[in-house]
Formats: structure tokens, sequence, C-alpha cells
């Protein structure tokens, strides 16, 4: 069998580079992604989608004065505040833990009792850690509301230090990219997902519609066989688009892998396998070399966006990402995201093995429908 | 009938589409070892159908096909190895060398390492390829193509080599080497199961014919014999004057008394054409003349040839136009 493995390989392989199209997308998607988001980013801010939740325990007047300024204050910026709403403690957790808000400030009891005996007074706020620049966007208007209620924005040399509420910023998470620098991140990934799933579906289906693998199903290779050999050559074809478009991504968004190259090259290659049947399936199926290509494009924008490409998964509400945890894009997102921004292999093995199962059952399906496909009516 | 030495045994072989069209009705035949035998048939008449459940891309709905003894839906990948098969549509890898097509092929098809380069150059001297090995198949006429589609089928000396419309679409030159390569493989005792819509080609390879219409074996049997049965050893064709559009077929053979296989319609009063079996020609081409003069007609032209596989195959699947 490894004979006929080697020969499918060799033929793929050869195919790929006399007509090097297959690239197209895996190079232009990207770029196009990268482009609409930093125009996107830049524009709008970002973050004003994103709900806050405020909580106020305290019945003084000072806490009341603090919490008319949050929900009052204007952006310093020409964009909206971030939407705010008042919550008692237990929901704002729920809804905060659920997805639905972004953050929550609270507004412990004793409040306004510190400030009038003088002692410090704090206000603590409690942010999804996922993205760096929501956080630093969220702080700095938490820190701008600090300063109004101090009435020390109006006068710079005011002094801090005798201020009745103090700032004290302590983040509990190590920090996270910006996201600029985790679209980049992703755009690397994304241009090797659409290779492998875009490439193979473009491949298979122009196979079947010449006709020109049935010299491949009528022969006594057997179905696996073939199955595997696509897979294989799938590896190489999609790490020639990476290669492209990776140094061109980290050199013009000066964004660099801080994790271990073998393990992103690692995961790289189980997204490539989970990918490739897909990809081999939605050929078989469709059969116009257009057709296939538009859907494997298509199949991979939508699950680069779903599966938290445009802003972290973790951001979603917890129904949709029940539904984009099925996506094998998503868990090569999440792996990727991780080990790009941090050098660490922790919390890798349910999403890596998830990618494992996927291609091993979409490979069964493959190699079933294969079977068929010369074998039925 | 089946025989001890049959290579291939189809027996009451039906199969039905999935939109419920009958392509094929109990269609039972064999074929001996090192036999050359053509399907002839209309389009449509399961032909290729035929072939597709030999090779074991189509499943039966039901009957028995079996290729050297195994049952092609259940030993599929011994019978792969068996069979060459060169399909209706020249299906290749278009950014691949006839080279490398071969080689591929050769792979696939587990022939020996130590052979592989050595039978390749073979079959792309047999192909007459050798000068444009190294050149994209997209590159090559539908002639070419279709010489490398057939040297691929018998790169890995298959027992059973099945053509599907063997030279449709190609130039005289390709059809005669394409000819010339069954002929070889019948001497070297290899057997050769071929569809085609061409008598000539029939009539020049076979050693037997098989005709299936609407999915029915029609005739079957050498191609002497089948001329013998269904048309005669000789075809007299007369040009008749004076045939009133009234008189037709039946009229005319009560008056020669011989098998009439065909008149022409009368066309603005003209002469007709008459095509008359005949078993004794040299003899009964006067008679013919005599009798048609004796009713009363001119004979204008005659003349005798003997029959074609198209006058059988026309004999026996009429004239009447199929989709």
């Amino acid at each position: 069998m490894l004979r006929e493995i080697a020969a499918i390989v060799k033929k793929d392989l050869k195919q790929a580079k006399r007509d090097p199209r297959f690239l197209g997308p895996s190079l232009i998607i990207p770029l196009v992604f990268l482009l609409v988001y930093t125009i996107m980013w830049n524009s709008v801010g970002g973050g004003e989608s994103f709900a806050c939740g405020l909580v106020v325990m305290d019945t003084s007047h000072e806490a009341d004065e603090m919490a008319n300024i949050l929900e009052n204050m204007a952006s310093t910026t020409n964009h909206t505040w971030f939407s705010i709403e008042r919550y008692d403690l237990d929901t704002a957790r729920e809804l905060y833990q659920g997805g639905s808000l972004i953050a929550y400030i609270v507004i412990p009891t004793g409040f306004g009792n510190n400030i009038t005996t003088e002692q410090n007074a704090t206000v603590v706020m409690y942010i999804n850690n996922a993205n760096d620049d929501i956080v630093k966007n969220y702080v700095h208007r938490l820190e701008a509301a600090v300063l109004l209620f101090n009435q020390g924005a109006v006068y710079p040399e005011f002094d801090q230090s005798s201020a009745p509420v103090s700032i004290e910023e302590s983040y509990s998470n190590t920090t996270t990219p910006s996201n600029l620098s985790y679209m980049a991140a992703v755009a690397m990934l994304l241009s090797l997902m659409t290779c492998a799933l875009a490439s193979q579906a473009m491949q298979t289906a122009t196979e079947f519609e010449t006709g020109a693998i049935q010299d491949t199903l009528n022969s006594p290779t057997p179905r696996v066989a073939l199955v595997l050999g696509r897979t294989i050559a799938a590896i190489p074809r999609s790490f020639s688009a990476s290669l492209i478009s990776a140094p061109i991504i980290c050199l013009s968004m000066n964004v660099f892998p801080i994790g271990n190259i073998i393990i992103l090259f690692g995961i790289m290659v189980l997204s490539i396998l989970a990918l490739v049947p897909i990809g081999e399936l939605i050929g078989l199926k469709i059969r116009n070399r257009e057709q296939a290509l538009l859907a494997g494009v298509l199949l991979s924008v939508i699950g680069f966006i779903a599966g938290g490409g445009m802003a972290p998964i973790s951001l979603s509400p917890a129904s949709i990402r029940v539904i984009v945890g099925i996506m094998p894009m998503t868990h090569s997102l999440i792996l990727w995201a991780r080990v790009f921004f941090l050098d660490t292999t922790l919390g890798l093995v349910t999403s890596s093995l998830f990618l494992f199962a996927t291609w091993l059952v979409m490979s069964a399906v493959v190699v079933h429908l294969m079977k068929k496909e010369v074998e039925q009516s | 009938m089946i025989t001890l030495t049959s290579i291939v045994e189809v027996a009451n072989l039906e199969h039905i589409y999935s939109g419920g069209t009958k392509a094929l009705d109990g269609l039972s035949f064999s074929i001996s070892k090192g036999e050359v035998v053509g399907i002839l048939g209309p389009n449509g008449a399961g032909k290729s159908t035929t072939v597709k459940m030999l090779t074991g891309i189509l499943k039966p709905t039901s009957g028995s096909v079996r290729v050297s003894g195994n049952e092609v839906a259940e030993h599929l990948d011994v019978v792969r190895k068996i069979i060459g098969f060169m399909p209706q549509e020249t299906a290749l890898y278009e950014d691949l060398t006839a080279q490398e097509i071969l080689e591929y092929h050769a792979e696939l098809y587990g022939v020996p390492k130590n052979e592989v380069k050595e039978r390749v150059a073979k079959m792309l001297d047999l192909a007459g390829l050798t000068a444009r090995k190294d050149d994209l198949v997209k590159t090559y006429s539908g002639g070419m193509k279709r010489r490398l589609a057939l040297v691929r089928s018998i790169l890995h000396d298959s027992e059973l080599l099945i053509l599907d419309e063997m030279s449709l679409g190609v130039d005289v030159q390709s059809r005669n080497l394409i000819w010339n390569q069954v002929r070889k493989m019948k001497k070297e005792g290899r057997t050769v199961l071929f569809c085609t819509n061409y008598m000539d080609e029939a009539e020049a390879l076979a050693d037997r014919v098989i005709v299936i219409d609407n999915g029915h074996l029609v005739a079957m049997g050498t191609p002497n014999e089948l001329k013998r049965k269904y048309v005669g050893d000789y075809l007299i064709e007369v040009q008749i004057d004076g045939m009133e559009s009234e008189k037709g077929f039946d009229w005319l053979e009560q008056k020669i008394q011989l098998e009439v296989e065909k008149v022409s319609d009368p066309l603005n009063g003209g002469p007709r054409t008459a095509w008359i079996r005949s078993t004794a020609g040299p003899t009964d081409l006067p008679i013919v003349i005599s009798r048609l003069t004796e009713s009363g007609l001119i004979v204008k032209q005659t003349s005798m040839r003997e029959p074609s596989l198209g006058d059988v195959f026309l004999a026996i699947t009429g004239s009447m136009l199929r989709d």
C-alpha cells in the first residue's frame, strides 16, 4: 500500500507544481481580511459593541455620584462610550460568565463611607481579558471616570495622592495580544486553512469533473491508500501557501511568534489533516471546479470568523460557542493563538485531540464514499 | 452458454438506474479466454452499462457477473487486477506527461518495480508517443490521448481488456494503430471485449459479436453467422422504376419470391431502391431481374454484395432513430 500512497503523493505534488492557481485564494483572503480589519478597527475604535455591567452595592451619595459619572460620561474620543446597564451582583456575574457582558464594574458597600472617613475607596472592574485592546480601552475609560469623580481631570496639577478615589490597577492575567497582532497571527493560519480546504475541494472536484480520477478508482488501489495519499500530498501543498503568506504578514505587521515553532508546526499539520478530508468531501459532492473552490473558500471564511478569527471566541455568547466548538477551524485558531502568543502547551490537549478525531472521522467518511463511488449505482 | 474456459460469465444481468430506467434486462453471455468479442447496439441499448458492471463501476440490480470465476461485486480488488479498462471518455491527468501517467498507472497496478521503466517505454513506443513522452497531456491531440489511454489499459498485462468505444473521435491513423494493438493482443492470447458503434470495427476485429437492444441480448454469434442468419449470404440492391407508392414490401416479396430487407419510399415519382436477401447471389440476381420485368417494372440498376455487419445490425435493431 505504501507504493500506491507514494505514487499518489508524487502525482498530486507534480500537479500542484504545474498548476499553482490553488495558491490564489489562500494568499488573497488573509490579506483582504487583514486590510479590512485594520481599517475597521482604526476607524471604529473597537469595543463599543460590548456591553458593560454596573453593580452599585453602596447606597451612599458618593456611590450614586460615581455611578452617574460612569453612566453619563462622554467618550474621550468621538465614539460612544460602551453601553452600560445596572444589574445586581449575581445577574452581572452570571451574564459575565455567559459572555453577554464583556465587563462589569462593582461599586462595593462602604464606598461612600470610606470616602467620608478619608480611607481608600475602591471601584472594582472585572473584564474578560481575552484581548488587550479591549482591556486597555475599558480600563482607560474607568480611569477617566475616576478622574472626573476626583475633579482631577480638568486640573492637570491636581494631586492624585489626596484624591477621594485612588487608581490602583492590577491585572490578574498575563497580557493578551492587541487586536491587530491577534488578527495578523490568525491570518497566517487562515492562509493555511484556506489552502488545505479549498485547494483539496478544487482538486477533487476537477478530477471528478474531467473523469481523470476514474483511472485511480478503477485500479486495485485500496481506497484508504487513495485518501491517505491525497491527504499527505496536501500537507506540503498547504505549507507552500504559508511559506509565502507568513513572512509577508510577520514582516508587514511586525508580529512574530513567541511560542514554540515546532508546536506551531504541529498545529498546522493537525489543522491540515482535519481540513483536507472536508475539502475532499466538498469536491466529491460538488464535482465542479469553480463551485467547489467557492464552497471551500466560503467554508474557510465562515469557519474562521465563527471560530474566533475576527474576535476571540470567548467573547461570543455561550450558545454560539457550542456550535462553533464542533468546527475544526475553531480548535485550530484556539491552539494557534495560544501558542503563538504564549510559550506554553497548557490546555492544548482537547483541541489537538479534536482535530485528530476530525481527521479520522472525516477520512473514514471519504473512504466510504469513494468505495460507494465505484461499487454502487 | 457458460464454458469451462470462460473468462467472463454474465447471467441474467439486470440493472435499473435510480430514476427507474431499466438499462439491462436478463442479459446472459459468456466470453472464452483468447476471444475478441464486440458488443454492438444502438445508443442507450445498454453497452456501456454492461461494461461498467464487468469493471465493477456499477453494481447489478440482480444477476451475476463473473470474471475469471470471481463474482465482480464481491471480489472487486481481484477483478480490478485482471481487467484493463479503457473508458469511453478519454479522461487523463492533463497536467502530467505521458510517461508520468504510465508510471503512475504502473505503480497503482503493482507492476514489478524493475519492469516499470521498460514497460512504460514499450507502451510509449506502441502508442507512437515516445517523441512526445515528456510533453504535458493537455498539449496532445484527441488521437494521441486515445492511444495513450489504450496503452495505459494494457500496461499491467491484463488478462481481459475492456474497451469502450476505442476509436471514438480519432483519425484513421490512430484508429489503425489501436486496431493493430487489439489484433496483437489476440495473437498473444489475451481476451478483448469492446463496445462500438462502428460496424466496420466489429467486423475487422471481433471473433464474435453480441448485439444488445433495449437492455436485451438480441443476437450473438460470429459476424458470418449473423450475416447468414439475419441477412443472407448476399444482398441484392435493385433500382426499380414504375413501382407505385401503394406497392410495398409485401407486394415485392410476393413477386420476386425472395426475402426483401427494405424498400425505399418513392421520391417525386422517381425510382425506388429495394434490398433483397439471397443465399445464392449470382444465381438469384438474373431471376430477380426477370421476375421484376415480368411484373411490369423497369430495372434501372442492380448490384450485388456480401452483407456487412451494418446490414445485420439494421436488420436486427431496425432503422428507427434512438436517443
